[in-house]
């Protein structure tokens, strides 16, 4: 018996989300300005709004198959992604395209990756949920005690769905490239999904598939069915609990900025706080 | 927030030959129950000895019991108990007690062998102890003071931090399980806060009451913390969450003492 909905994020108390978490890791300082000032970006990077505008249109496309409706055309879901592109464009932030880019040009990005994803798209037998929201006290995913952090973490499954009985937790990818040895381990998000699934629908063993749609010369899409090792629900937790506890430290910290330190790596070159970055002093 | 009763019971204007309470009259009652208490009945508990891992600071029961008394007069309130109590074990195997008391106060007079009532509140206070008898009592103590601070009455002492009541050395460890059990007060100490961590979510949900009762947007309100001070108000540490809140308390007494109504939120 598959039940989704139990439980609703509660935005309003105290949470942190996977992409929080990746964030912290990845760059402590990005994560300060980002989270903790509150510090509008400078621009977005392009594959982001890409990524955000392909993720409307599938959830606009399993929605119609969950509730049995017409599959809808390649050009309505172009719509959507026409639309969501034009909502970042206009937004606060501007999109930081190359020279070479511009909001046509990534319109018709989407419009590419939209024809590899009705030609070869993950199709499951049942679609049980999409954007499937949950928000979690954080427990050990061995023994579910509760940890005690007021925290809670949440998240959106982007789709989940049923094959031959079994729970599926689908989590679409917007890539550059082909990554054969991404099925090969969960990263913190899916290993969280994963977790959560335990938890907000009851089920104890889901299958867990990554749905790239690959921006190559011809886009294409590719379905990974992603190893998730035993201890990759404990490290996610372990993430998060190092995470909050790390929150927790700068916000009480006189100067939790410093701590938060920079980490340099090819991210730098379109993080959305370089160049205040480059002139903040802490 | 303080609810007046919406219907009245008896009328009150006919029991007291047609003279109700004003409007000053409510207001005057208010200004005098959440005047500030003198330094005497301020107590306040070190990081050290709560085991919070911060300092915690209330006003004396008795004080409160006192102000409430002065103002009303005598029989000028009244309070129903209801005592939930829990046994359970601590870790070095004593006997604990866990105690809940929902409590309900009304404000009002004596009229002829009957109390009438003009305004009601009710909260939940708790207390863990060794002996049954100490945790109702603790509870109770708990339960009044957030009862009458509803009335104005210490609300000083809740402007952010809704302190327990002082809880032993020997026993942190037991309130450390309630904790970890999730009665909403939880979270870990780094040590280093000076207890002065990250908003509590009780804190964050007062804020969020408070610019509701004032007719505020939260959205604006997180912008307006952000641009005044530098941080989104969800990343705030305690005292500034303590100083957000204790200024808009003061625009809803401000609003209140201009004529404005209470909200009359339920509690």
């Amino acid at each position: 018996m598959i039940r989704t909905g139990r439980s609703r994020p509660e935005r309003g108390g105290l949470h942190i989300s996977a992409s929080a978490i990746r964030t912290i890791q990845e760059c402590p300082r990005d994560w300060f300005y980002r989270y903790v000032e509150g510090r509008p970006p400078e621009d977005v990077p392009p594959r982001l709004v890409l990524g955000v505008a392909m993720h409307e249109a599938l959830a606009t496309f399993y929605s119609a198959m969950r509730d049995g409706e017409d599959l809808p055309a390649p050009e309505a879901l172009a719509v959507i992604t026409a639309s969501s592109i034009d909502r970042a464009a206009a937004a606060g932030s501007p999109i930081g395209f190359d020279d070479d880019e511009s909001v046509e040009t990534l319109k018709e990005q989407a419009n590419g990756l939209l024809v590899a994803f009705m030609a070869n798209g993950y199709r499951p037998q049942r679609v049980l949920a999409v954007e499937e929201p949950f928000a979690l006290a954080l427990s050990d995913p061995d023994t579910g005690e509760v940890l005690p952090y007021e925290e809670r973490v949440v998240g959106a499954i982007d789709l989940v769905a049923e094959e031959d009985g079994r729970v599926v937790i689908v989590d679409h990818k917007t890539a550059a490239r082909s990554d054969k040895q991404k099925g090969e381990r969960a990263d913190t998000q899916m290993a969280f999904y994963a977790w959560a699934a335990k938890q907000v629908l009851g089920e104890h063993e889901v299958k867990l598939r990554y749905q790239s749609v690959i921006k190559t010369k011809v886009p294409k899409v590719e379905v990974q069915t992603i190893a998730l090792r035993k201890h990759d629900e404990r490290e996610a937790v372990e993430a998060a609990a190092g995470a909050i506890e790390l929150i927790h430290v700068a916000v009480a910290h006189p100067n939790g900025k410093r701590l938060m330190s920079r980490r340099r790596s090819w991210r730098c070159k379109e993080c959305s706080y370089r160049r205040w970055c480059a002139e903040d002093r802490t | 927030m303080f609810q007046r009763l919406k219907s009245k019971p008896v009328d009150l204007a006919a029991l007291r030959g047609g003279v109700m309470f004003t409007s000053e009259e409510l207001k005057e009652t208010y200004r005098r129950l959440a005047e500030p208490f003198p330094a005497e009945a301020i107590e306040r508990t070190k990081a050290a000895v709560t085991h919070k891992g911060y300092d915690t600071s209330g006003i004396k029961y008795q004080f409160i019991v006192n102000r409430l008394n002065e103002v009303l007069g005598l029989g000028g309130f009244r309070v129903e108990r209801t005592f939930t109590l829990r046994e359970r074990q601590a870790r070095s195997g004593q006997p604990m007690f866990e105690a809940t008391c929902d409590l309900i106060m009304r404000l009002g007079q004596w009229e002829s062998g009957q109390f009438v009532p003009f305004a009601e509140a009710t909260g939940t206070g708790g207390h863990t102890a060794a002996s049954e008898a100490d945790a109702k009592k603790g509870s109770l103590t708990n339960a009044l003071k957030k009862v009458a601070a509803m009335f104005g009455c210490g609300w000083q002492a809740y402007a952010g931090t809704l302190d327990d009541d002082n809880v032993p050395a020997a026993l942190h460890t037991e309130q450390q399980d309630l904790r970890k059990n999730g009665n909403g007060n939880g979270r870990p100490s780094n040590g280093k806060s000076g207890g002065n961590g990250r908003i509590t979510t009780m804190q964050l949900e007062r804020l969020r009451t408070l610019v509701a009762d004032v007719g505020g947007d939260w959205g604006r309100y997180r912008d307006h913390v952000r641009g005044e001070h530098k941080v989104n108000v969800e990343y705030a540490d305690r005292r500034l969450a303590d100083q957000l809140i204790a200024s808009l308390m003061a625009t809803v007494e401000k609003r209140k003492s201009n004529g404005g109504h209470p909200s009359g939120r339920p509690q």
